[in-house]
């Protein structure tokens, strides 16, 4: 053998790879040269694919495992224990690859279950949340249940989750003459109609379309699809077995033809589905009934648990968010909190240092803090964003700013509002007309009206001030510290400036009206009950400064000017409004509405009192079914005192359904 | 034997014949090993001073070895999270913790044996562990690339068959 290597040119190949400087060395042995190559190519291969295989730090292990399993042939798949090879099937989670699995070997194929197929087609992707195999099996779960098609075998349930193109095959009514393949089935098409993998060319021409009134319909045993088409049971030709529909359209129809009464139709359907049970090869009317339940309960057990489980890595999402979130909140707390006390630091020798760092605490809330006064919390919202990216020199910028506002603010005594008696300058053109005030208003107008009683404008802006709010209310403001707000005060204008902040204070100047015009003076000390009603007249009172103001949802600010215009018109608006009511609540009409002795049965939380008191809450009503509206309200300004006084009736007789209650 | 021995050890033999001495508590995650040890016990073995052979003649030595790295470090150092189905994901890794998950990343060889090793000791986890690898190595690969890498010989097709079912899913019945 060696003599004849050596005497023996080498191949042409060979001599391709030779080096040029051995091409005339032929004394070598070629054998061993060959045999010391293979050699070392089994330990390079063995070395290589055991680097890929294990960690790098493992070098002795890798020797080890080389050694071990030098020259050693893999193990073939389907030579590995039944049990081990039913297990590996049981993990298999999408069809596709159960029956790429199932159908790469005969023996394979007599492992797969019914039971691995749903639960593969339950199980296929649930991380991502695409259930289109779990689709298509609880389709054809719904006809099983409904006992309704030919029960599909294990290996016909997962072609029916795999099919791409229709089974009809040659007879399919959409299938391509020129290249012989049968239509495919939509990609997104979750449904097998009848338990069959037919297209939709074989549903439209294949089917029959029974009236929605056919006896048959949600009967046990015959299969429907989009609730009114029927079709025959399909035979297939490779096997012989029938697939799909239990019954024929032509039986139902029949039955349907055959007897009048439902319980008759009924009775012969039965008859006919235990017909087809007991022709049948494959099983009798209880081994159908079993097979149905068992796959069933396959499903049902299979849905629960992929339910669960998706339960389950939503809460661990939901688990991993919250703690992320706290994580990030903590993180985000410990620099606002320093950024806070830079803050205060600054503000240290501010006499409205408190004012100004007034703030909650949000330990669950990703802001971490909100400062009271809207002018601080506007001008650090930037800072407390991204408190990590903002630098000592913009928190110190931003913090001399904020100072120097509540500086000002403090210069001027703002918050003493001892300003408001001396600004006959600013409210010079206020008046209520028949009560009170001016200065030097419109004498051509209200002339006749002047009083010497203190200016109730003022007054009035003074009480709320003073008792029916605090600083913090009036920073809470959006508008209080803007920059308007600061050029008022720099101006020696504070009650603009009051005002402007108490435009967007919820309530404030309906309610600075109310006190301005509803007063409880001497003088409105009448014997008449319907005078002695301060409370009543402040609410008629706000009610008529929200009917006159220009801006009713807060949306704009009232100028001054504005202001000072509503308020006037207001006031002659409201003594017309009262007057009427009073007038209302006077006339005999009225009173013997209040004395009419007709009980509401079953009610007597409202009573006839109640709805005449609305007259100071006047609302307007959407007519129902007519979509006409009646307004209280004009019906008060125009003195239409017997149209109130049916609403008030009605007011009476049904509460509820007015949104009306006691006031 | 007597009950101190439960907690001292044993001896797991090779098919090549080497001998492991292992604690007897790694050695019990083998139900084997549980029901031989009951075995041992019932028979009323007099003679304390030998040690328990426990001869595994379907386990090569390589493959024992690793069989005892996997028991020790379950019982040692961290057992292994149970697998369950549905599957938490396509990745080993994020179904079992680190170790386990490079545990199976070896040769396709090495892992067949130790499916089938599992599977003669009966040890549950480890079988599940091997089985759910096998599966993975399976998933997105064709009926003819699960023949041809898993060295698939017994294949019982007709040639009609075998181009129907790489074919179309509904052509074979």
């Amino acid at each position: 053998m060696l003599s004849s290597a050596a005497a023996a040119p080498p191949t042409r190949s060979l001599r391709k790879r030779q080096p040029a400087k051995l091409a005339d060395d032929i004394d070598f042995d070629l054998e061993t040269l060959l045999k010391e190559h293979e050699k070392t190519g089994i330990e390079f291969r063995a070395k290589r694919d055991a680097k890929k295989l294990k960690n790098a730090d493992d070098s002795d292990d890798d020797e080890k495992y080389v050694d071990a399993f030098k020259g050693c042939e893999a193990i073939p798949l389907d030579s590995l224990p039944s049990l081990c090879i039913e297990k590996i099937f049981s993990m298999m989670d999408s069809p596709h690859d159960l029956f790429n699995l199932a159908f790469s070997c005969k023996s394979f194929m007599s492992v797969v279950t019914p039971e691995i197929v749903i639960r593969s087609a339950v199980f296929n992707n649930l991380r991502k949340r695409d259930k289109g195999s779990r689709k298509i099996v609880t389709n054809i779960m719904g006809y099983i249940k409904n006992r309704s098609i030919h029960i599909p075998s294990t290996h016909r349930l997962l072609r029916l989750l795999n099919a791409k193109s229709c089974e009809r095959g040659e007879r399919c009514w959409g299938r391509n003459l020129k290249t012989g393949k049968a239509m495919p089935l939509h990609h997104n098409a979750y449904c097998r109609p009848f338990g069959l993998a037919i297209c939709e060319k074989c549903v439209k021409f294949g089917s029959t379309k029974v009236p929605y009134s056919h006896f048959s319909r949600f009967q046990p045993g015959v299969a429907f699809h989009q609730w009114n088409l029927l079709m025959d049971p399909q035979l297939d030709t490779k096997t012989g077995e029938v697939n799909g529909p239990l019954l024929e359209v032509l039986e139902l129809q029949q039955i349907e033809n055959s007897y009048s009464t439902t319980d008759d139709k009924k009775c012969a359907l039965e008859g006919i589905v235990a017909a087809v049970h007991t022709n049948e090869d494959k099983y009798s009317p209880q081994q159908y009934e079993e097979k149905a339940a068992a796959y069933h309960e396959i499903f049902e057990n299979a849905e629960k648990e992929a339910d669960d489980h998706v339960a389950g890595l939503l809460e661990q999402d939901a688990q991993k968010y919250r703690e992320r979130r706290e994580e990030r909140i903590a993180k985000r707390m410990g620099r606002i909190r320093s950024i806070y006390a830079l803050l205060e630091e600054v503000l240290d020798d501010c006499p409205l240092k408190d004012l100004a760092l007034d703030c909650t605490w949000l330990e669950s809330d990703e802001r971490c803090v909100k400062f009271t006064c809207h002018i601080v919390e506007q001008s650090m919202t930037n800072i407390i964003s991204a408190p990590a990216s903002s630098s000592e020199r913009t928190i110190i910028q931003v913090a001399t700013e904020i100072k120097h506002i509540f500086n000002t603010l403090s210069e001027k005594q703002f918050f003493t509002f001892s300003y408001i008696e001396n600004s006959s300058s600013e409210l010079s053109t206020i008046s209520i007309p028949s009560l009170t005030i001016t200065l030097s208003f419109d004498s051509r107008s209200y002339s006749c009206m002047l009083f010497s009683s203190p200016d109730r404008c003022r007054r009035g802006i003074y009480e709320y001030c003073l008792n029916e709010t605090t600083p913090l209310d009036i920073m809470q403001s959006s508008t209080a510290g803007d920059q308007q707000f600061m050029r008022h005060l720099e101006e020696n204008k504070p009650v603009r400036a009051l005002v402007r902040a108490l435009n967007r204070v919820r309530g404030a100047l309906p309610r600075i009206f109310a006190l301005s015009v509803a007063r409880s003076d001497a003088a409105d000390n009448d014997a008449d009950p319907a005078e002695n009603r301060l409370d009543y007249y402040r609410k008629l009172a706000e009610t008529v400064w929200s009917k006159k103001s220009p801006y009713q949802y807060g949306s704009e600010i009232l100028s001054f000017v504005a202001y000072k215009d509503t308020f006037n018109s207001s006031a002659e608006e409201f003594q017309t409004m009262k007057k009427n009511a009073m007038d209302y609540l006077r006339d005999q009409q009225t009173i013997r509405f209040l004395l009419r002795d007709v009980s509401v049965a079953g009610r007597d939380d409202f009573s006839r009192q109640d709805a005449l008191n609305q007259v100071f809450l006047p609302k307007t009503h959407t007519v129902w079914m007519q979509g006409t509206r009646t307004s209280a309200y004009d019906h008060i300004l125009n003195r239409s005192f017997e149209s109130l006084r049916n609403l008030h009736e009605q007011y009476f007789r049904r509460p509820g359904s007015f949104g009306v209650s006691r006031i | 034997m007597d009950g101190d021995d439960l907690h001292g050890t044993l001896k797991l033999v090779s098919k090549e014949g080497d001998t492991f001495e292992v604690p007897v508590d790694i050695a019990k995650l083998s139900n084997l090993v549980l029901t031989t040890l009951g075995e041992e016990d019932d028979g009323g073995n007099d003679d304390d001073d030998d040690m328990i052979e426990i001869p595994l003649p379907n386990v090569r030595s390589a493959v024992l070895a690793k069989v005892i790295e996997y028991c020790t470090h379950y019982k040692l150092v961290e057992p292994m999270t149970p697998i369950t189905t549905p599957l938490k994901s396509n990745r080993i890794e994020e179904i079992v913790q680190e170790w386990y998950a490079n545990f199976v990343n070896v040769d396709q060889t090495l892992l067949f044996e130790l499916v089938t090793a599992a599977n003669f000791m009966d040890i549950k986890a480890l079988l599940d562990l091997t089985c759910l690898a096998v599966s993975i190595l399976i998933k997105g690969k064709s009926a003819e690339e699960i023949r041809r890498i898993f060295n698939i010989k017994n294949n019982d097709f007709s040639a009609e068959e075998e181009i129907k079912v790489a074919d179309d899913p509904n052509a074979m019945s």
